[in-house]
């Protein structure tokens, strides 16, 4: 189990980006399946690049809060 | 043909796992003697040899067919985008730097506290700790190995490019039994991470059957997208850092001020 966990973490560590990565690449599949060339290799394209930027800003927004309630205090 | 691109990819992407490798075997071998250390990392090393071979070689002569473009193009993009994405944290002051020496110490202790007892003979703890670590590490090398040797038709120049990382590892690693904390190893997953990620993406469009513009040129623009997204990140992330760092000491001033 152990294994397969560790196995399964080469892959996946943040929810996040896998998700927008695999909503990209099945969007980019159906597009490609219609023939909609164009838009579906824009959508990969895009989708990698926007999984990316919303995966970082999430950990930045995150690291923003947690200084801002340091600062605080309790 | 040799593929200079495989190569170059294949010698960091495994060097970088091979450097981890190294420090445990190191741990291993200071606490529980080097017999154990070496045989379970040897061993381990067999082993990923043995599936890159059984493995490797029939999915090359299979490459064409699109399911299988759609997997490698697959995993190339999910396992490189993690490493990019945990570099670009790391560049961004958000997770800390990956740092040999502590790992170093933290198995040092590890293998302290374990049972048995040092000894010149095999340690079963050392050995299987120097195995599955080396083997676990490796396996990460073996995929990316496969990965550019499969996604560039050039499985031979990406295996020459991780002998050539195992070569350099295992010899900085006996002339100075220590671990090797001043490989840039954020800049390699940074750059890897890039290169599987574009690979991914374009081995994927390939699989739908897509057209990219100018056709192989496009893995460089797929390249260059995704390091500027990188860049203006970590440019963002430091920059918010900096602005509420010296909003802090501002307001530590101010209360100082008030205190005296």
């Amino acid at each position: 189990m152990g294994m397969v966990k560790h196995f399964w973490g080469l892959f996946v560590d943040d929810g996040r980006l896998a998700g927008i990565l695999v909503a990209t690449v099945l969007v980019a599949g159906v597009l490609s399946h219609i023939h909609a060339v164009k838009w579906a290799v824009a959508v990969l394209w895009v989708g990698v690049a926007l999984a990316l930027w919303t995966s970082v800003n999430h950990q930045i927004v995150v690291h923003r809060q947690q200084t801002a309630k340091n600062h605080l205090g309790p | 043909m040799f593929n200079g691109y495989a190569a170059l990819a294949s010698f960091l992407g495994a060097g970088v796992e091979f450097v981890e490798a190294l420090t445990i075997i190191l741990a291993v071998g200071v606490v529980r003697g080097w017999r154990s250390g070496l045989s379970g990392g040897l061993s381990a090393l067999a082993l990923l040899a043995l599936l890159v071979g059984i493995i490797g070689a029939p999915l090359t002569k299979v490459m064409e067919l699109p399911v299988l473009q759609f997997l490698v193009g697959l995993f190339m993009l999910f396992f490189g985008s993690r490493w990019l994405r945990k570099a670009v944290l790391r560049y961004a002051g958000l997770k800390s730097m990956h740092n040999e020496a502590e790992n170093f110490e933290k198995e040092l202790a590890r293998q302290r506290a374990a049972r048995g007892v040092q000894s010149d003979k095999m340690d079963r703890v050392g050995f299987v700790t120097a195995f599955s670590g080396t083997f676990l590490e490796g396996l990460e090398a073996i995929l990316i190995v496969l990965a550019f040797g499969l996604g560039t038709h050039s499985m031979s120049s990406a295996v020459t490019g991780a002998l050539a990382a195992l070569a350099g590892v295992a010899l900085l690693g006996i002339s100075l039994r220590k671990p090797l904390s001043r490989v840039p190893e954020n800049a390699m997953k940074f750059v890897v991470g890039l290169m599987l990620t574009s690979f991914g993406v374009f081995w994927i469009g390939e699989s739908f059957g897509l057209h990219w513009p100018q056709s192989d040129l496009s893995i460089l623009y797929l390249l260059l997208t995704f390091a500027g997204v990188s860049f203006v990140e970590i440019w963002r992330s430091q920059r918010l850092t900096r602005s509420q760092n010296s909003f802090t000491h501002a307001g530590q001033g101010s209360t100082a001020g008030r205190k005296a």
